[in-house]
């Protein structure tokens, strides 16, 4: 019994010295230091995965297929791209950056995280786009090095529907946006490959405010070879892609001044406004959808009154929980879709077209069927179009790019959303 | 001993008719009201809880410091306020020049002080942004916070 005691006071003083305890009787005014304590490790773990097609070397040693490292913590080190024989470099990039490469050497300085530098090389014939070295890709100052406690899929930011990093284009544009109106009509003042902007210089209370927006551009299907797929009519076939945005990432875009994110997938793009993205992490999947085919039961029934014309895509936005994840597209005030029109007017001559935009309904809806009213339609937004976004589609001639600068542009109000053309 | 005894009987029985005699009602005309103050004091009590040390992860921006009442007994309008007060900057224990900035945060704003009107839980951050991470050199930083607890009248 004296044991058990014993234990109990030792258990107790344990609970107190991990928690500090105020207690007083009556009033009168009791003050209490709280430690606060960083650890900043003085090493990190860099982990090298070479494709296929090409070793890297470094410090005179040959590393091919995945290596591992430390790096002394804000050390440089440099990496030579030695494509085999046949092979040409495609592309580098570390947790959803493309790093820019000088010649053949990648320059990683000042390292101040765990990472994954992912180098990919494609077989020199039938190649149509070289991510990273077509000099529109933003170089990397080489300090995006993060956790690689991540999963591999994690590092990268797109990822394909069964969680593999594919490669894209990442941009940065600089717009004057009217801050105050929610159609969000912006108009390209210049395109900055730079660094980033002072976030004071995007104040709402602007009438109009430089936008800086990180353009994240997903490519075509490719095949194992690395060239890029077509269908039938010879057009580039584009898949479903996701977004990770992991909490780190965003606050870093955050005080590098952007404002927006544009995920841009074959002739679409989702506009994020970064303030309204919590802190949490979370994932964005856009899916270009051929018409009616994959939609539910319910959603057809729904459709039946509806001409539908042009292209189809499905958005939606989910945050992890302790559950699972949760759909939070419709929490994510002035979240935009906008439509290269000349895809919607591209199949049926109409003077106006209207989006519509259906949420995800579950086969046998028909409760909600009969709750939903037409809020869900809405007017058409005429929206200029960055042309820099457009040259994602390379089947559009000049003269095309000059005739196609406006967009349908239209909020999304509800969860997991489709939108389409009528 | 027999006397004794009955001495003390009717010393008894003599006191019990004088306290009968207290309760007795002679004026059965109209009835009666009186009033009795009851006082007492109650002390006032409460506890927080502080936590002693708050490790923070490597590249986190946000880390909790949970505050909390655990017991609440104290005069009507009277509050228990706790503010804070800090260098603002995690020094390196090696190099005390090396340091690592931060804020605590309460919601979106600098946190400065709170008031608890009862038992309960409010959250704070510590925030280090990407940036102070990212160039802070090796080594263990520490800063000590100041937390003074009072308990104030609330005029309204």
């Amino acid at each position: 019994m004296k044991r058990r005691h014993e234990m109990h006071n030792c258990w107790h003083f344990l609970t107190l010295s991990a928690l500090f305890l105020v207690f007083l009787l009556g009033t009168g005014t009791a003050a209490q230091n709280t430690n606060i304590v960083a650890k900043v490790p003085s090493a990190h773990t860099v982990v090298i995965n070479c494709g296929a097609g090409g070793s890297v070397f470094m410090d005179g040693q040959e590393y091919s297929g995945r290596s591992e490292f430390e790096v002394p913590r804000l050390n440089s080190f440099t990496l030579t791209i030695q494509p085999k024989e046949g092979y040409q470099f495609e592309a580098a990039w570390c947790n959803g950056q493309v790093l820019g490469i000088s010649g053949s050497r990648l320059t990683i300085s000042g390292v101040y995280a765990d990472g994954t530098i992912y180098v990919s090389f494609c077989k020199k014939s039938g190649q149509t786009n070289e991510p990273g070295n077509n000099g529109e890709t933003e170089k990397s100052d080489g300090q995006d090095i993060t956790d690689a406690s991540q999963d591999a899929a994690a590092e990268s930011i797109v990822i394909d529907e069964n969680g593999k990093p594919v490669p894209y284009e990442q941009k940065i544009l600089r717009i004057t946006e009217n801050a105050d109106t929610d159609n969000g009509t912006g108009q390209e003042k210049e395109t900055n490959a730079g660094g980033g902007a002072d976030p004071d210089e995007n104040a709402d209370a602007d009438e109009t405010s430089d936008q800086l927006v990180m353009v994240i551009r997903t490519l075509p299907e490719q095949n194992e070879s690395g060239e890029f797929l077509s269908d039938a009519a010879g057009n580039p076939v584009y898949a479903a892609r996701s977004l990770l945005l992991s909490a780190r990432l965003l606050q870093d875009w955050t005080e590098q001044g952007y404002t927006q994110v544009w995920f841009v997938v074959k002739d679409a793009v989702l506009v994020l406004p970064l303030k309204q993205l919590k802190k949490e992490a979370c994932q964005v999947v856009l899916t270009p959808l051929e018409l009616q085919k994959e939609l539910t039961e319910s959603q057809r029934k729904l459709l039946k009154e509806f001409e539908l014309a042009g292209p189809m895509y499905h958005a939606k936005i989910t945050a992890k929980t302790e559950d699972g994840a949760a759909d939070i597209t419709d929490q994510i005030q002035n979240l935009r879709i906008r439509m290269l029109s000349k895809t919607v007017f591209s199949e049926k001559e109409r003077q106006e077209m209207k989006l519509l935009l259906l949420p995800d309904l579950p086969e046998n809806a028909e409760e909600e069927l009969k709750q939903l009213d037409m809020k869900y339609i809405t007017e058409k937004e005429a929206s200029v179009w960055l042309e820099e976004i457009l040259r994602m589609d390379e089947t559009l001639t000049e003269e095309e790019l000059q005739q196609t600068v406006y967009c349908f542009e239209a909020k999304l109000p509800c969860a997991g959303v489709t939108v389409m053309a009528y | 001993m027999k006397k004794i005894l009955l001495w003390m009987l009717s010393f008894c029985l003599f006191g019990s008719m004088t306290a009968m005699a207290d309760n007795v009602i002679t004026d059965t005309a109209a009835d009666k009201t009186a009033s009795t103050t009851v006082s007492t004091t109650v002390e006032a009590a409460y506890s927080v809880v502080i936590p002693a040390s708050v490790p923070i992860t490597y590249g986190a921006i946000s880390s909790d410091l949970l505050l909390s009442v655990t017991a609440f007994r104290l005069a009507p309008k009277q509050v228990i306020r706790v503010s804070a007060s800090s260098g603002g900057t995690l020094k390196n224990s090696v190099d005390p020049t090396k340091i690592i900035a931060y804020q605590i945060k309460q919601g979106n704003a600098v946190f400065q002080s709170t008031d608890f009107k009862g038992v309960g839980k409010q959250k704070l951050t510590v925030e280090i942004t990407s940036a102070a991470w990212n160039t802070a050199a090796a080594g263990t930083y520490t800063d000590m916070v100041t937390f003074t607890v009072s308990t104030p009248v609330l005029e309204n």
